[in-house]
């Protein structure tokens, strides 16, 4: 874009960050409570959760890829090598494909398996596909791999980003930290 | 005389569930279901089912059917939920194996719609039910096509923790297509 990049991440960036991480946590810790769990009402209640919380994290995701467009991000420290300025954009592009394409596939897997989701039990969202046994199984799979995918990645972003404030000791995560400010 | 014996002994053999006027096309009738589960509807059926039906849409006050449900072959959707469905909190299919209707009364309301009632044995519990039936002609088959409202609980279908019908409701809506071959006495 021509327009100079922001120096920061401002407040609702920040907000926004922590919220679907926090968010995230819950949701795949949910998902791997569950998912060894003989079907009962409290499975079912899990799933519920996970499911809700899981398009809840896909609609924060969306606003947060619009804010970004709108007001941009911060250009990573210039003093960093270029193949770590590389690495870190990528990451967050996949993270951020993630973080809409996972809730989704589990979106998609619900419909595919005639298990509509009703948003906190009250608001039904459409079915995106009609019920398919066969495309429930593949959805299923797609939904797996990429949660254990963002799992990789999340864990790759904040052990750079910790590697920047304690090895570096660079301005990095202090950006996503106000608090973290030397 | 002999004759008022023969004809009661001859009506209480007709009354006896061994009546096979018309039998139930299988293939082409469909026993399914439609329950609620946390909020969101849930389709289900029973894939296999037998049926001996004595219905005159003429004569509907004369109707006798039994229609028995092999409750084995229960589809609630996935693999995990038929496994459940069939476990003793729910159906318990090893004791109780079959679930059967027996129409009670069938009143014609005109235009070809019918008011049901009978009797449904689940898990040997037998509850009176009623729904409406629509009847129609096609080619030398006749076709009843119905809804049934049932509540869950009255049959202890789901007990325990699942007994809470938040996570599954208590009404459950059944729905029916009987093709009928034959004709009735």
């Amino acid at each position: 874009m021509s327009r100079p990049a922001p120096q920061g991440y401002d407040k609702l960036q920040i907000l926004l960050h922590w919220g679907v991480a926090l968010l995230i946590a819950g949701v795949f810790s949910l998902a791997l409570i569950f998912d060894d769990m003989p079907l009962s009402p409290a499975k079912f209640g899990l799933i519920g959760w996970h499911k809700w919380l899981g398009i809840i994290v896909l609609l924060l995701a969306c606003a947060r890829l619009a804010w970004r467009i709108i007001r941009g991000a911060p250009k990573a420290d210039a003093a960093l090598p270029a193949w770590q300025r590389g690495l870190a954009t990528g990451v967050h592009h996949l993270l951020y494909l993630l973080m809409i394409a996972l809730p989704l596939a589990g979106w998609l897997m619900s419909s595919a398996k005639g298990y509509s989701v009703i948003l906190f039990g009250k608001i039904p969202l459409p079915d995106l596909v009609g019920k398919d046994e066969a495309l429930g199984h593949f959805f299923k799979e797609a939904h797996e791999l990429m949660a254990w995918t963002l799992l990789v990645l999340v864990l790759l972003h904040a052990a750079a980003a910790i590697k920047h404030h304690v090895i570096d000791k660079d301005t990095t995560l202090a950006r996503m930290l106000p608090f973290l400010r030397r | 005389m002999f004759k008022p014996l023969l004809l009661a002994g001859a009506l209480a053999l007709a009354s006896s569930p061994l009546f096979a006027a018309q039998t139930v096309v299988p293939g082409k009738s469909f026993i399914d279901f439609t329950f609620t589960q946390m909020g969101g509807k849930v389709d289900g059926g029973f894939k296999a089912f037998t049926g001996k039906v004595n219905f005159d849409p003429a004569k509907p006050e004369k109707t006798q059917a039994e229609i028995v449900v092999d409750l084995n072959t229960i589809d609630v959707g996935g693999p995990d939920g038929n496994a459940e469905a069939k476990k003793k909190a729910w159906f318990n299919v090893p004791a109780f194996p079959k679930g059967t209707f027996t129409a009670t009364s069938v009143k014609a309301l005109g235009g070809g719609k019918f008011d049901v009632k009978g009797k449904l044995t689940i898990k040997g519990i037998t509850r009176d039910v009623a729904g409406p039936m629509t009847a129609t002609q096609v080619g030398d088959q006749l076709e009843l096509k119905g809804s049934v409202a049932l509540k869950r609980l009255g049959f202890q279908l789901g007990e325990g923790a699942w007994a809470d019908t938040e996570t599954v409701a208590d009404e459950v809506v059944v729905k029916y297509k009987l093709l009928l071959s034959g004709k009735p006495d």
